[in-house]
């Protein structure tokens, strides 16, 4: 039974993940959203490791550990840009993308 | 026995996952991740992975979210937040499709194979082995590539003409 | 000596390394002495092997494992046997004379060290794909010497005709790549190996025609694109806008040999497809024909023998095709030294008369240049081959003969004793024009020992490597079939009365040839020669035709797109739509306008739900 409550609590948190990512405003909750995604991610991954007795999921964990926190560094050090460029650090603030399809 | 481990870190990650979908101020949000990730340290040993366990304490919770708070820190946003609403515009949509997306999980979820309990523990060594052995050169390359994002951030706030 | 194999494409491989690393602290005279030492090293260790298992070669080193998934294994492993042997030394003996001649010849240009660098990395390129033991290296490999190629023949790319030729070259053979790709594709989802050992085993095991047949035609066209047969042979005249080294090596004994080496190494596949060997007998010999018969009309020298090149691999590919591999072989051997020779020759003659390409302003050259004259003389005996004293008297004739003893191989010996009297006639009619007649003053040109060396070995090969194998019923040497039948079987050669026939058929043509020829360069010189025809002047209008037929297309096809998709469907119709349908449903839902971020990350979510109710659905 564990493994499968663990993968229940894996669904939970990347739903949640998804949640924050589509729904907040503020930017910092997006980036926590992201945060719980990796988490799930890694949950499933030693899912697999307890079910198939290898070694990989921890590594698997150990990478995505690794990446996350690159990413989330260089995120964070482009959310600061964006609060001070941009003045906002909301979602609706970062529209330079938008391509102009409106006219 | 585990079992009621198992639900009590359930609930925990239930509860702070709500929380976070629900508070105004960033730093209440930081917390409520942090204790939700240390739950998640928690439910990683019982998985049988008490390196990686360790590794979501220190890196996660300690490297990680201090980061987070660093940048709500420079961000210096002003303390009083009552008016700014916590949702984006356009709300509905999203929401419908998370709804979907939990009700398909669900269903998908009905039909698992039954997994074996035996859960055995596979020691820091092993991993270790396994990282400096068939995986040499990809932790060498997450090792080069760690050490890029430091170039890359300085890159990042080189414009100069701020006191971040 | 197995383990010291992967010296071979090593040293070359090194010298490119050091030469792109350091190559800027030294000056590009030493950056050329370096490079020039590398395939002289690797001649070192291939004449060790020679020596240690000359006789029966069959020698393994696995270098190292890339990756090994399930039962697939992607190694860097060299295997030698006689075929590979023989492409080797080819490789790096005669990319190392290419490199000592290159010493004086490009001295002080622009872009030497450039050149060395990727001069290095072709011969190691070519080198790796001679000695891959399975298909996958030999592709590294295949793309190395493609790359390089199309580096070098741009050269001196400051000239736009220039790169525009390298551009066209590696467009050309990338034709070829994509089809070998595919080759390796089926063969590898058909077998589940791309070893070779396990991969011929397989075959014979169980041959699955279908796939072998399939695969088998991708590989002629990947072969016939490197080795620029018909249709596919269009980059090559235009790839004599690079240095005439260049084409030495790339376009007379390696470059365009891989994919005759090709055909030889992945016999077994085409032998197991019924009818797939005469129609690469029938491609070789048509292209023999054809090219030799664009060569008697050409003015410019270096695209007689750019034709000749193409002439020649066809009458390698006519060895393959009618059974006798070991025979394309020997005159893949015997091409490598004459073009080259012919190839550095001609280079000299375009420096002597100042960068001009033109032979009927050229001539009387023998009276500056003795030692040039002889050199080359020697080499178009070997490209016409002149009975008995040319050894491609003993090649190409040795093909032309069995390709009228075997099953249907009576169009392909006419066709390929046709192109035999034009090859004659190209061949003597260059000479003629170039070193005798009237003499046409051109610069003083003194060849140093770096440049007479190469010349001089290449000269005495074109004359007397032929002798390893005389003809049945001669009384000589031979050594070369039988040395390489435990690996390709010994060909069927005429005997009795037909020999006789066929040797004096082979031997009429060549002298009819050069008596023309004497006739065509006088003609020549009064402006009446075979370059008016525009037929073959122009390779019977082919690239024309081409350039009519493709280019076209490809713009018709962007120009739909752009229209048709882009500007009516997407913007208009989706976007539009999409715009106008959001707008709608915004408005009854209050939710206004979207920040752009999060709708691209709805967006995927949507395709996720998507995936997984596809997923729910297929469980």
């Amino acid at each position: 039974m564990t493994l499968e409550w663990a993968l229940i609590i894996a669904a939970l948190l990347f739903l949640t993940g998804v949640a924050l990512v589509l729904l907040r405003r503020n930017l910092i909750f997006l980036l926590l959203g992201i945060e719980l995604l990796f988490n799930s991610a890694m949950v499933i991954a030693l899912v697999g490791e307890a079910r198939w007795h290898s070694v990989t999921g921890q590594v698997l964990v150990v990478f995505m550990m690794a990446l996350s926190g690159a990413a989330l560094a260089l995120t964070l050090a482009l959310l600061l840009r964006v609060k001070q460029e941009l003045g906002a650090d909301t979602v609706e603030a970062l529209r330079g993308l938008r391509e102009e399809a409106n006219e | 026995m585990i079992i009621f481990l198992i639900l009590l870190l359930a609930l925990v990650v239930l509860v702070t996952g709500a929380a976070l979908l629900v508070v105004r101020d960033p730093m209440h949000g930081v917390v409520n991740l942090g204790v939700s990730l240390l739950a998640l340290s928690i439910l990683f040993l019982v998985l049988g992975a008490p390196f990686v366990a360790a590794l979501e304490v220190m890196l996660y919770v300690g490297a990680i979210l201090v980061l987070f708070l660093f940048a709500i820190m420079l961000m210096r946003t002003p303390i009083e937040l009552g008016e700014a609403s916590r949702w984006r515009q356009g709300f509905w949509w999203p929401a419908v499709l998370i709804v979907l997306l939990a009700a398909v999980l669900i269903i998908l979820y009905g039909r698992h194979p039954m997994l074996p309990v035996a859960i055995q523990e596979i020691t820091p060594a092993a991993v270790g082995r396994a990282l400096f052995g068939p995986y040499l050169w990809l932790t060498e390359a997450v090792a080069l590539l760690l050490f890029a994002v430091i170039g890359a951030v300085l890159a990042i706030h080189q414009r100069g003409d701020h006191d971040a | 000596m197995n383990e010291w194999l992967w010296l071979i494409p090593g040293f070359p491989l090194l010298g490119a390394l050091l030469n792109a690393l350091l190559g800027e602290h030294f000056s590009p005279r030493n950056m050329g002495r370096m490079a020039a030492s590398m395939p002289f090293l690797s001649t070192l260790v291939v004449a060790a092997v020679w020596i240690t298992h000359g006789r029966d070669p069959n020698l393994h080193d696995l270098v190292w494992t890339w990756m090994a998934v399930g039962q697939f294994q992607a190694t860097i492993g060299f295997h030698i046997d006689q075929v590979t042997l023989i492409m080797i030394s080819i490789a790096s003996f005669v990319g190392f004379l290419i490199h000592l001649f290159s010493q004086q010849y490009l001295a002080g240009d622009y872009g030497e060290r450039r050149y060395y660098f990727y001069l290095n990395l072709f011969v190691g390129g070519m080198l790796v794909l001679t000695m891959a033991d399975n298909l996958l290296l030999l592709y590294l490999g295949w793309e190395t010497v493609g790359l390089c190629s199309y580096a070098l023949v741009a050269h001196w790319y400051r000239k736009q005709e220039n790169a525009w030729a390298g551009r066209k070259a590696f467009v050309v053979t990338r034709i070829g790549d994509t089809a070998l790709a595919l080759a390796i594709f089926i063969l590898f989802a058909e077998y589940h190996t791309l070893n070779d050992h396990l991969l011929f085993a397989a075959i014979a095991a169980r041959p699955d025609v279908l796939a072998l047949t399939i695969a088998g035609v991708l590989i002629l066209i990947a072969a016939i694109a490197k080795s620029a047969q018909f249709p596919l042979h269009i980059w090559l005249p235009d790839s004599m806008a690079g240095p005439s080294t260049v084409s030495a090596l790339i376009h007379a004994a390696t470059m365009v040999t891989a994919g005759v080496y090709l055909c030889i190494r992945l016999y077994p596949i085409f032998a197991a497809v019924p009818g797939m060997l005469w129609i690469i007998g029938l491609s070789g010999a048509f292209t023999a024909f054809y090219a030799a018969s664009c060569g008697i009309a050409q003015v410019d020298i270096k695209r007689v023998l750019a034709y000749s090149t193409i002439s020649q691999l066809g009458y390698m590919f006519l060895g393959v095709g009618i059974g006798a591999p070991s025979l394309g072989l020997f005159h893949l051997l015997v091409h490598a030294c004459f073009k080259a020779l012919l190839f550095m020759g001609a280079g000299v003659v375009i420096v002597i008369y100042s960068e001009n390409h033109d032979i009927r302003k050229m001539g009387g050259l023998k009276k500056q240049q003795p030692f040039l004259r002889w050199t080359f003389l020697a080499g178009i005996f070997a490209l016409a081959a002149v009975p008995v004293v040319s050894a491609s008297f003993y090649s190409k004739d040795a093909i032309i003969e069995t390709s009228f003893i075997v099953p249907g191989g009576m169009p392909l010996w006419i066709l390929a004793l046709l192109g035999a009297v034009f090859t004659a006639i190209y061949a003597f009619r260059l000479y003629f024009l170039v070193f005798e007649g009237p003499e046409q003053p051109g610069k003083p040109y003194q060849m140093g020992w770096g440049m007479k060396i190469p010349l001089g070995l290449l000269a005495i090969a074109s004359i007397g490597i032929g002798w390893l194998q005389f003809p049945p019923g001669w009384p000589g040497p031979k050594i070369w079939l039988p040395w390489l039948a435990p690996e390709l079987g010994m060909p069927p050669l005429p005997t009795g009365g037909i020999n006789i026939f066929l040797q004096i058929a082979g031997s009429l043509a060549t002298l009819l040839g050069i008596g023309i020829a004497y006739k065509a360069a006088q003609w020549e010189r009064k402006g009446q020669g075979f370059s008016r025809v525009a037929f073959l002047f122009n390779a019977w209008f082919f690239d024309h035709l081409f350039l009519r037929i493709f280019p076209p297309l490809w713009y018709a096809l962007a120009r739909i797109l752009d229209h048709g998709i882009e500007q009516w469907g997407f913007r208009l119709a989706f976007l539009g739509g999409l715009r106008d349908g959001f707008a709608v449903s915004g408005n009854v839902l209050e939710s206004g306008e979207n920040g752009l971020l999060s709708r691209y990350a709805s967006g995927m979510i949507l395709g996720m739900l998507v995936l997984l109710i596809i997923a729910w659905g297929w469980l």
